[in-house]
């Protein structure tokens, strides 16, 4: 019998706004004050963090990666493959989601639709992208 | 020709929907709130492995505000376009009732009820889920399959 896959995923924020990142998508955590350049801005996610700390996520994309800003702590959180399950698009595309994380059934947190914030300039996507830089000490 | 409806209590009011829709009748299920979702599709449960939307009944039909969350049952319903889950209060069992006996709503002062059923003085509406959920479907901006 095949065992069963198992997905790991990164994940930002903190609940109940938490979103889940595939773990193979990220290219490279970098700290805030390290990295300069254009990123979506998704630190809304982590306001409920008491952890203010900043990180940048290097996902990767069609084309060239894209840079998320977050805020506070990462996880990894690994689910089976049958506990990752595909979001109806009538919920899925105003949420910019696009699977569900429900361990034994019990819906958990939302995966980020990455396919779609590649078109994120051009649509109404939730997230701003703005520019950071390089803190300076 | 006989219709058959199952009864279902939203707050203290009863209203029917066709049985033919209905998939199954479970307790009070977890659902996670969506983000920057309509209001009445708030939410996600899960049912057979697949995640289904959850539809505020109460607040479509014009009788709760935001009440989905505190319903101690889910209605498993299936519609042309997929799989919804609805939070009610109670369901009785499925009843056959006359067509004659299913007047047309006058006035129509619930939306998407269709007929009125009288009984012991109490009118009680048959919703049309069909069209309902077609329409949030249609208003959210899906394609494909809904559930």
């Amino acid at each position: 019998m095949q065992a069963e896959r198992t997905l790991k995923f990164v994940v930002v924020g903190a609940a109940p706004e938490a979103v889940a990142i595939p773990a193979g998508a990220v290219l490279n955590v970098l700290s805030e004050r390290d990295f300069s350049g254009s990123a979506l801005d998704l630190r809304a996610l982590g306001a409920a963090s008491d952890d203010a700390s900043g990180h940048v996520l290097l996902v990767a994309g069609e084309g060239a990666p894209i840079a998320l800003r977050v805020r506070g702590g990462l996880d990894l959180l690994s689910a089976r493959e049958t506990e990752v399950l595909p979001l109806p698009p009538l919920l899925g595309r105003s949420a910019w989601m696009s699977h569900l994380i429900a361990p034994r059934g019990v819906p958990l947190l939302f995966v980020l639709d990455l396919a779609r914030l590649e078109e994120a300039h051009t649509v109404d996507c939730p997230w701003q992208a703005h520019t950071v830089e390089p803190e300076t000490r | 020709m006989d219709a058959h409806v199952l009864p279902i209590q939203l707050d203290s009011t009863w209203f029917f929907i066709e049985a033919r829709h209905v998939r199954e009748v479970l307790g009070a299920e977890p659902w996670l709130p969506i983000p920057r979702s309509r209001a009445e599709l708030p939410g996600v449960v899960v049912w057979r492995g697949r995640a289904v939307p959850l539809v505020d009944l109460g607040r479509v039909l014009g009788i709760a505000q935001g009440a989905a969350k505190g319903r101690p049952r889910t209605l498993i319903v299936r519609h042309e376009r997929g799989v919804a889950a609805l939070p009610i209060d109670a369901a009785r069992v499925v009843r056959r009732i006359p067509s004659e006996e299913l007047k047309l709503v006058q006035g129509g002062l619930i939306p998407y009820g269709t007929r009125e059923f009288e009984e012991q003085g109490e009118i009680v509406t048959l919703i049309d889920l069909e069209t309902l959920l077609s329409d949030l479907d249609r208003a959210a901006g899906a394609s494909g399959d809904a559930g």
